[in-house]
Order: structure tokens, then C-alpha cells, then sequence
């Protein structure tokens, strides 16, 4: 569904890419982590083809990104961290929009708006800045667009928001999307992605599935000196030390992404020696 | 569905950009309205007599056209300048050409027939006005009163042809400041009038001293077409070009400009990124 291949890019003091190689199938909901500024957002942009590639070849659904040809914008739908709403009710921001997206469905958009509690009265530009982030995901889940690319998409949201955005991502997940969501709040995410992608230093850095993660690695807290000591990533906290382990039972672990992180960005190589294995 | 144009997407395109504009659309007519009131009662208090003589409206009209015309046009792809805006402009599944065809409809065409709308009504007003307050004083100083009648801008006096050159260039000079506003990312006006002039200056030095060294003594009897040589040995002797090809040149001297301009514009657009 979006192909990239060895791609460069950088802005005209930094270079942001140089080499990149990543694949996104449809069916999932990647979740693009890393530190800030490390290129998530350009990277987003580079498939949602308002950057173009300095090198390399960009491929989403067949097409070539820059080009933004119609066909490849009425599938694809970009939530940008800083967006732009046009001072117009609800009513007429779904009236002037829905039509260019062939598959976007009012029924799934009231749901979306009566589940983000947003009122319907107001303008867009009376609503604060969180309501009218959920009433551009509520029209992106709507519009129901193969590739759904979302950047920084809990930023702004109060804790109650936050929940229902992953309900409702959660549960619009089909076959034929792909949902790619860059944060560095990773705790937003935790159970929503399936698969995990780290950038750092415009490279990947770690590059799995949840499922993968879960059956190899094991995240809990333990007492055991000689447990931390051999751990993979060991992080003291309040009572004994979070620590990330090789899962020897088979059994599936709870994903504590934060700490695999940080685990990937301070000790990448004794994870991924878990994975290469 | 045609990638390059679909009707029905840009009919729903323009729809789309009215609903977004209309108010702004709608505020900037009446500031263009209430201007002229301004300036036409000015003109009045300063003048007892034929303060909206025919001369007067004609060139309050087209200063007028030339200011508004150029900076709304300036404006008209300002939120390329602006990130989030940008985006929400790029990512709207319509193609270059529709959204650019959008903005001359919009910039070029609609603009300046509402400006030229609410000239008339403004003006169609004040000259009741003016008229009824200068006949009802000429009456008590018992003189000879004329009434000032509604200017036709579009014609010139006696088959003036200066009008329809005016048109032609405003028509040029708006393509100019269009395309300025997306090549600017800010200061979109003053950046183009800066541009513009340097372009000029340098037509004016390539003309003047670049091509006057490559041409023979003398200089354009008529502009373009018919080049007057001074020969020491035949005298004065006129270049003229084939009838075909001064025609097609200054066809395309009087109507190519404003079109070629808006087609670099629709290439910039293409490449504009976020």
C-alpha cells in the first residue's frame, strides 16, 4: 500500500533522510514513534505528497504522492498536527467536503461527532482547539480513505478525548486501511497499533509488529537483582525496576511502549539482536 | 475520472470555495463600495460645481480597479504561505488546474465584475446625489445647470483606444500579482511590486542598451512592427515585418501575457510543497 525506497530528503541546513526503506500494509495501524524533529512529520508529508522526495521513490496506492493527482486525494486523508478548518458550521464543512470523498459516510461522521461529544451549533472557529482536532478526525475516520496518515493526533486532547480517540480508531479499522498515526506520546498508542516503527537520525531504527514485540519480549517490574542485571533495558521506578526481558514462557506480554522506546533508542542493538535471532 | 479536469468536481470545487469566502468576499465589496463613497463625498465638498465629471469616474474607476484588482490578486494564493492552510488547500482532492481556474474565475473574472458593480452602483448614487444638491444651488444663484451624467469606462472618448489598453494591462498586471502570490510565502504585494519593477527595469536596460548595440542605427517607427534605419548611403530606410507576423505579434503582445502568466503559475502550483 506505500512503498518507500531509498529515500532522501532534507531541509536546506538538515538533511532528514538518507536512505530510507519502509513498507506499510493495509490492515494496519502503525504507530511512527520518535524523538521530536527526528523527520515523522516529513515523513508523513513526503507520503501525503506535499514534500517531494530529493532521491528515492515514494509509492502510495499506486501512485506517486507529488503528482497529488485526485484519484490518489479522495483515498488518502492527512491530520495534520497544526490544520486548518474553514469558519463554516459542521453541516457545511461535511456538505462541501463529503462529496469529494466517494467513500465518506455521514452516518459513521454523526456517530464520530455524538461519540467526541462535540456540539453541533457552533461555527468551527467558536469551537476550541481540541473540539475542532476531533471534528477533522472525526471527518478523516469518515471520509474512510484507504491511507489515513495522522500526525500528533492526541496533542490537544483532554484524557477523556484521548480514550475515545482510541476507541474510535479502534474500532474503524478494516482490510483494506492503513492507518499510520506519528506521536511522541506514546502512551496514547499503546493499544492501539499493531505495528511499531521508530525513527531516529531519519532512519528506522525498530521496525515490528505488536505481536512480535509481545511474544519476544516480556515488560514487567521485578525485584530479582540478578533479573535487572540481565535484563535487556532496565529503568528503576518507584517500587523495584521496569525491565524488558527475553519472553521464555511464549506467553504473550503486556506492551509497555514507552519503555521499549527508550529501551530502542539507549539500547537498540541487544533488542534487535532479540528479533535477528 | 479525468485526473487533469472534471467539471462536476470543479463545480463543486467553486461551491466549496464560495461557502468558505463569501463573507470575506462579501466584506471586501462593501469596503470597496464604502471607499468610493468616501472619495466621491470628498469630491463633492471640494468641488461645487462638477465634482463626478465623466473624467473623474473614469479614472476612479480604473485607479481603483488597478489597486483593489492587484491586491486581491495578491491575496488570492496567500494561504500557500501559510502551513496549515497549505495543507488543507493541497490535500483537496481537485486537480492544479481546477483549483487554479477556481482562483481566476474567483480573482479575475468575478472580481472584476462585481467591482465594476458596485463602481456603477456607487456611482450611479452619488451622481443623483451630487446632481440634486448642485441644481437645487445653481437654481438660487439663478445660473445654467448641466447634470453630470453616468461615465461609460469601458469606452473612450471619440474611439480613444487608451481604454481598451488599460483593460488589456490591468488584465497583465493582475496575472503578474497572481502569480506573485504564489511564489511568495509572505509580503506578497510589496514583494511583487518590488519583483515587477526589477523586471521592468531590466526589459528597459535590455531594450535601451543590450539590443540598441545589435541594431542598426535609427529606432521603432511604429512599435514592434516598422524599424526606422538611418543608412548614410540610402538614407532613411524602414524595416517593416510581413503583415502575418505583425499581427500575430501584437496579438499576442495585447492578450498572451495574462494567459502565459497564469500558466507559470499553474507549473509553480505544482511544485509548491509544505
Amino acid at each position: 500500500m506505500i512503498q518507500i525506497q531509498n529515500l532522501h530528503f532534507g531541509y536546506r541546513r538538515k538533511k532528514i533522510f538518507t536512505g530510507l526503506n519502509l513498507t506499510l500494509e493495509a490492515g494496519h495501524i502503525y504507530g511512527l514513534l520518535g524523538k521530536n524533529g527526528t523527520g515523522k512529520s516529513t515523513l508523513l508529508k513526503n507520503m501525503a505528497g506535499l514534500l517531494f522526495p530529493q532521491q528515492g521513490s515514494v509509492n502510495v496506492l499506486g501512485f506517486t504522492p507529488g503528482k497529488r493527482q485526485p484519484a490518489f486525494l479522495q483515498d488518502i486523508f492527512l491530520v495534520p498536527e497544526e490544520f486548518f478548518l474553514p469558519d463554516v458550521p459542521i453541516e457545511y464543512l461535511v456538505k462541501y467536503h463529503a462529496p469529494f470523498y466517494p467513500k465518506f459516510s455521514a452516518d459513521q461522521f454523526n456517530r464520530y461527532i455524538t461519540e467526541f461529544d462535540i456540539p453541533r451549533s457552533n461555527t468551527l472557529q467558536k469551537m476550541s482547539y481540541g473540539q475542532k482536532k476531533k471534528v477533522l478526525i472525526s471527518l478523516g475516520l469518515a471520509c474512510n480513505t484507504s491511507v489515513l496518515l495522522m500526525d500528533e493526533p492526541t496533542n490537544g486532547l483532554d484524557i477523556m478525548s484521548k480514550s475515545q480517540f482510541r476507541k474510535v480508531i479502534a474500532g474503524c479499522l478494516d482490510e483494506s486501511k492503513c492507518i499510520v498515526i506519528s506521536t511522541h506520546q506514546v502512551k496514547d498508542l499503546e493499544s492501539l497499533i499493531d505495528r511499531v516503527t521508530i525513527i531516529d537520525e531519519g532512519r528506522i531504527l525498530f521496525d515490528q509488529t505488536v505481536d512480535a514485540i509481545t511474544r519476544k519480549l516480556s515488560f514487567h517490574i521485578s525485584f530479582d537483582s540478578d533479573e535487572i542485571k540481565q535484563a535487556l533495558f532496565r529503568e528503576p521506578s518507584l517500587r523495584g525496576s521496569a525491565v524488558i526481558t527475553r519472553n521464555m514462557q511464549g506467553d504473550e506480554s503486556k506492551l509497555d511502549l514507552e519503555l521499549l522506546y527508550k529501551a530502542i533508542v539507549l539500547n537498540g542493538n541487544a533488542i534487535e539482536s532479540v528479533f535477528n535471532a | 475520472m479525468n485526473d487533469v479536469f472534471n467539471l462536476n468536481r470543479w463545480l463543486l470545487y467553486i461551491g466549496k470555495h464560495w461557502n468558505e469566502n463569501k463573507r470575506k468576499y462579501g466584506l471586501s465589496l462593501s469596503a470597496i463600495g464604502g471607499l468610493l463613497v468616501l472619495w466621491f463625498s470628498f469630491l463633492m465638498l471640494t468641488n461645487k460645481r462638477h465634482p463626478l465629471n465623466e473624467e473623474i469616474q473614469a479614472i476612479t474607476y480604473y485607479v481603483g480597479l488597478y489597486l483593489t484588482g492587484t491586491l486581491y490578486a495578491s491575496l488570492i494564493f496567500s494561504e500557500l504561505g501559510e502551513g496549515p492552510k497549505a495543507i488543507h488547500y493541497l490535500m483537496m482532492p481537485a486537480s492544479i488546474l481546477e483549483k487554479l481556474l477556481s482562483a481566476i474565475l474567483y480573482g479575475v473574472v468575478l472580481f472584476f465584475v462585481c467591482y465594476t458593480i458596485v463602481f456603477y452602483a456607487v456611482d450611479f448614487i452619488m451622481i443623483k446625489v451630487a446632481n440634486g444638491f448642485i441644481s437645487g444651488e445653481m437654481e438660487r444663484q439663478h445660473l445654467p445647470f448641466r447634470p453630470m451624467e453616468l461615465v461609460n469606462v469601458f469606452v473612450g472618448r471619440n474611439g480613444n483606444p487608451v481604454i481598451f489598453y488599460m483593460l488589456l494591462m490591468y488584465f497583465a498586471a493582475q496575472s503578474v500579482f497572481l502569480l506573485g502570490s504564489v511564489y511568495f510565502v509572505k509580503f506578497h504585494f510589496i514583494k511583487t511590486l518590488v519583483a515587477g519593477l526589477i523586471v521592468f527595469l531590466i526589459l528597459v536596460f535590455f531594450v535601451h542598451k543590450v539590443l540598441d548595440s545589435f541594431m542598426p542605427n535609427g529606432g521603432f517607427f511604429e512599435p514592434f512592427t516598422v524599424y526606422r534605419a538611418y543608412d548614410p548611403v540610402h538614407g532613411e530606410v524602414m524595416v517593416q515585418l510581413p503583415e502575418w507576423l505583425s499581427s500575430i505579434m501584437l496579438f499576442l503582445m495585447k492578450y498572451s501575457l495574462a494567459p502565459c502568466l497564469w500558466v507559470v503559475a499553474y507549473f509553480r502550483l505544482k511544485e509548491k510543497e509544505v
